[in-house]
């Protein structure tokens, strides 16, 4: 049997390989012997058309050659004719004989060429005529003298003579030129045929090679993987055959053993040494378990029937020290490839211990499913008693399983669902999302997880959170009902819409105060200073026009309403310089504070020309922040300053600056009447005043300007003091 | 009012304000040909010698109105819209007085093109002086195109 597998294979590749070859090597002989059929054709044909070439080279020759002594003829001649020596005429003789000689052998040149054959006649005969008028001149000049034999040399006859014989000759070369030129042509054409032949042989013959080469290349290849494939599955047959749990044997087509692999060995007693070339029944001794009586051989009955055979139960195996071992096995045949029966396979194993595991195995099962329906109940009932709702569809939409929690918010009975479809139940219900997502599910095994509204039949609605996932049966859905925390979000959100109203009405409100503020601080400006207008003004009036009837203390009386006027003007315009502080817009630069503060400086001091103040400005950190503004800030502190020192005879006044928490900190520090640390809260108050105007004059507004504007600049303002021993205000920016 | 050639034309409607500007002017001998009027409806017809004023010679004048911004039914701006729109009337100068320092005033004055502004403090000589230059200036020195 296993023979049969490398000579099978062997054969085929062979065969088709030889067979190519042989195919190969009869292109080869058809093709060379096409090629050099017309290789020789060619050159035979070359070698004709050179023939000729040199046969119409030949003739030209040979016409030059006449055309020479034709001239000869008559070069010889007029030599006699002038000089009168014969040796002339001897020479004469000898080139007529040569003219001859040339015509005849032009003539057999040319004897294919009827049409030349008739030139050379003419030239023939007027060969002859020319002779025969050298001859007459000889004769002339011999018996007449030179001047008879010129003047009949030179007669017409002579000259048409000559004349004729050219022309003739002229066109018999030309001819043949032609003739030449043609046969060339031919010539070189047989020449690259023959060479355009050479090449095809050349590249056929290279194709061929290289043919053969492939094939015999990819040949040798395919055998070598065969072979090595072939003896790889040997091995693996042998081995597996090895390895395996349950003894084969196997036998050729007589019932003799070829093969037996261990585990048959083991269950035989036999070796494969041993057992070699015996018959089956030898080594395979069975009888029947309870009457003792051989079984027959199953391989027997495999070479008869041809048909696998499995063995009768309860068969037991003699082994060859004849111990019994219970076996179960089974007998096939082999075919090899031609479907001849060559040999049966037998394969059996001992179940001895089969049957008493089969027995542990039954217990376990009992075991197993005892424990699974423990699961299974424990699985239903925490199913049942869960908080979310679950149930169970098939693949009809039916109702199988539903648990309480799902029933309750179904807001149906467990018997009115189990057994109906959700189409049943919830007509409508297949044009919802919910129900593609369920098809879905239950045919793709998409998972899914979503929130649906879900209206009742009785219109009443509830929101769900669904998780869907393909079980065998069908779907299975979990529920939780999410209405609460649904209703909880509208409301939340209908909240947030309310506020967002609430918070538009509230700042068109606020924008109508604002504007209705705005036209206040308008007519204040207008109409609140017009009535002080008229107190000074018509108090001056009084002055002027009856000043010299009133006495002091009346006068005194006037510079009271007067200054009183004017100091409501400053509070009216502190007051609107305040409000619009609020309104303006930011234009924020880089502030150069020592620059800044020395223009504050120089104005404020050209106000107190006769004061005596000495300031100390320290080098001051660059600010950030609106430059007409911080200039007020400190126009305001600066002026402060001043005016609170007032009581002291030398006015001292620091100016610095600082960095503290990515802020620049700047301040004003004074020596002058300071303040009480008890009213702090009052100091930053509009209209507050901690000094009585008597004593120190002034609105209450600047420092609130100062803190407004400082706020505006996301900075702080803040001081320290001490009454009598002065005072120190501070303000941060921002860097 | 039968003065014929009219220089200074004052629209105010606060009579004591009107007193004081027309008393400062009066120290300056610029008050002899002045028109006091006491709102924007009649400073109209005055200008354009219409209404109460028809028959009045547009040609008289005024050479200047001093002209009030805050004032019932057609207020200083409107006024000086009305001037500065018809050609007639469109050269004569004029100039605002109000107590106000609001941008809005300034920059919408100018724009409708005011020839001067000043604003009324509550100290009296400063505006007194102020008005008093500024009617000298426009009627001697910057003589209304005829």
């Amino acid at each position: 049997m296993s023979e049969q597998y490398p000579n099978n294979n062997g054969k085929k590749i062979s065969l088709s390989f030889e067979r190519k070859l042989f195919f190969i090597f009869l292109l080869i002989i058809t093709v060379l012997t096409i090629v050099c059929f017309f290789i020789q054709k060619t050159n035979k044909l070359q070698k004709d058309t050179e023939s000729l070439v040199y046969h119409t080279k030949e003739v030209l020759h040979q016409s030059e050659k006449i055309n020479m002594f034709f001239k000869d003829i008559e070069n010889q001649n007029r030599g006699y004719i002038i000089t009168g020596w014969e040796s002339f005429n001897e020479a004469f003789v000898i080139v007529i004989k040569n003219e001859r000689e040339h015509l005849s052998a032009l003539k057999i040149l040319t004897a294919d060429n009827p049409f030349q054959q008739k030139r050379l006649a003419r030239l023939d005969s007027l060969i002859e005529e020319k002779i025969a008028f050298a001859q007459s001149l000889i004769l002339l000049r011999r018996e007449k003298g030179f001047d008879a034999a010129l003047k009949r040399m030179n007669s017409k006859e002579g000259v048409k003579l000559a004349t004729e014989f050219t022309h003739i000759i002229r066109a018999l070369q030309e001819d043949e030129e032609l003739l030449l030129q043609e046969r060339k042509r031919a010539n070189e054409e047989s020449g690259r045929r023959a060479s355009f032949l050479i090449k095809i042989l050349q590249a056929s013959l290279f194709l061929i090679i290289i043919s053969v080469f492939i094939i015999v290349f990819t040949t040798l290849r395919l055998r070598y993987k065969t072979n090595l494939e072939l003896s790889e599955s040997r091995e693996w047959f042998s081995k597996t055959l090895s390895a395996i749990g349950d003894g084969v044997i196997a036998t050729n087509e007589h019932g003799v053993i070829t093969f037996m692999n261990p585990v048959a060995e083991s269950l035989t007693g036999w070796t494969i040494s041993e057992a070699k070339e015996k018959p089956l029944e030898h080594v395979f001794d069975i009888v029947n378990e309870h009457t003792r009586n051989p079984v027959e051989n199953p391989v027997k009955q495999v070479l008869r029937d041809k048909k696998i055979v499995d063995l009768v139960n309860h068969t037991l195996l003699l082994r060859k020290d004849r111990s019994e071992v219970h076996i179960d096995d089974s007998a096939a045949p082999v075919f090899n490839s031609k479907g001849d029966l060559s040999g049966v396979v037998l394969v059996f194993r001992d179940v001895e211990k089969q049957r008493v595991s089969k027995k542990q195995m039954e217990g376990e099962i009992v075991r197993r499913t005892e424990e699974a329906l423990k699961a299974e109940k424990r699985f239903r009932s925490t199913l049942d008693n869960m908080m979310e709702g679950a149930q169970i569809l098939d693949k009809d939409y039916r109702y199988v399983y539903v648990n309480d929690a799902l029933v309750k918010m179904a807001q149906n009975k467990r018997e009115d669902l189990i057994g109906f479809t959700i189409m049943e139940k919830y007509p409508g219900i297949e044009q919802s999302e919910l129900f593609k997502t369920i098809t879905k599910c239950m045919n793709y095994g998409v998972q899914a997880h979503l929130e649906n509204e879900f209206t009742f039949p009785n219109g009443s609605k509830g929101y769900f959170e669904l998780s869907l996932h393909r079980v065998p049966e069908g779907v299975f859905i979990l529920s939780i009902d999410i209405s609460e925390r649904k209703r909880v979000e509208h409301a939340l959100k209908q909240l947030t819409e309310d506020l967002e109203k609430k918070v538009l009405e509230r700042t068109a409100q606020l924008q109508a105060v604002n504007s209705e503020l705005e036209s206040f601080s308008y007519s204040v400006s207008h109409d609140l200073r017009a009535p002080l207008r008229a107190i000074d003004g018509y108090t001056k009036i009084l002055w002027e026009d009856y000043g010299h009837t009133i006495d002091d203390e009346g006068k005194r009386i006037m510079k009271v309403i007067t200054s009183n006027a004017k100091q409501m003007g400053q509070l009216i315009d502190d007051l609107l310089s305040f409000s619009r502080i609020g309104k303006q817009e930011l234009i924020k630069v880089t502030l150069e504070m020592n620059s800044l503060v020395k223009g504050v400086l120089d104005d404020q001091l050209s106000k107190n020309p006769d004061r005596k103040i000495n300031v100390n400005v320290l080098p001051l950190e660059k600010g950030y922040g609106d430059h007409n503004m911080i200039k007020l800030v400190m126009t305001n502190l600066i002026s402060n300053a001043i005016k609170y020192s007032s009581k002291k005879e030398n006015t001292e006044i620091e100016i610095g600056s600082y960095t503290e928490n990515d802020q620049n900190v700047y301040y004003v520090k004074d020596h002058g009447t300071g303040f009480d640390m008890n009213y702090y809260d009052k100091l930053f108050g509009v209209f507050q005043r901690l000094h009585n105007p008597r004593e120190f004059e002034g609105t209450g507004v600047g420092l609130a300007l100062v803190q407004r504007i400082i706020f505006k600049h996301n900075g702080k303002v803040w001081a320290k003091g001490k009454e009598n021993e002065g005072a120190t205000f501070y303000f941060s920016l921002p860097k | 009012m039968t003065i014929n050639a009219v220089e200074i034309l004052l629209v105010e409607d606060n009579v004591d304000d009107a007193g004081l500007v027309i008393r400062s002017l009066q120290k300056n001998n610029l008050a002899n040909h002045l028109v006091h009027l006491t709102d924007g409806a009649q400073a109209l017809d005055f200008i354009f010698a219409r209404g109460a004023y028809e028959g009045r010679n547009m040609e008289d004048g005024p050479k200047v109105i001093l002209l009030d911004l805050k004032m019932p039914k057609v207020d200083g701006l409107q006024v000086l819209r009305a001037i500065k729109e018809d050609s007639r009337t469109c050269s004569i100068p004029v100039v605002i007085m109000t107590s106000s320092k609001e941008d809005r005033d300034i920059i919408e004055s100018y724009k409708l093109g005011v020839n001067s502004y000043v604003v009324k403090p509550v100290g009296f000589e400063n505006f007194a002086k102020a008005v008093a230059e500024l009617g000298f200036y426009w009627i001697l020195l910057n003589q209304p195109k005829r």
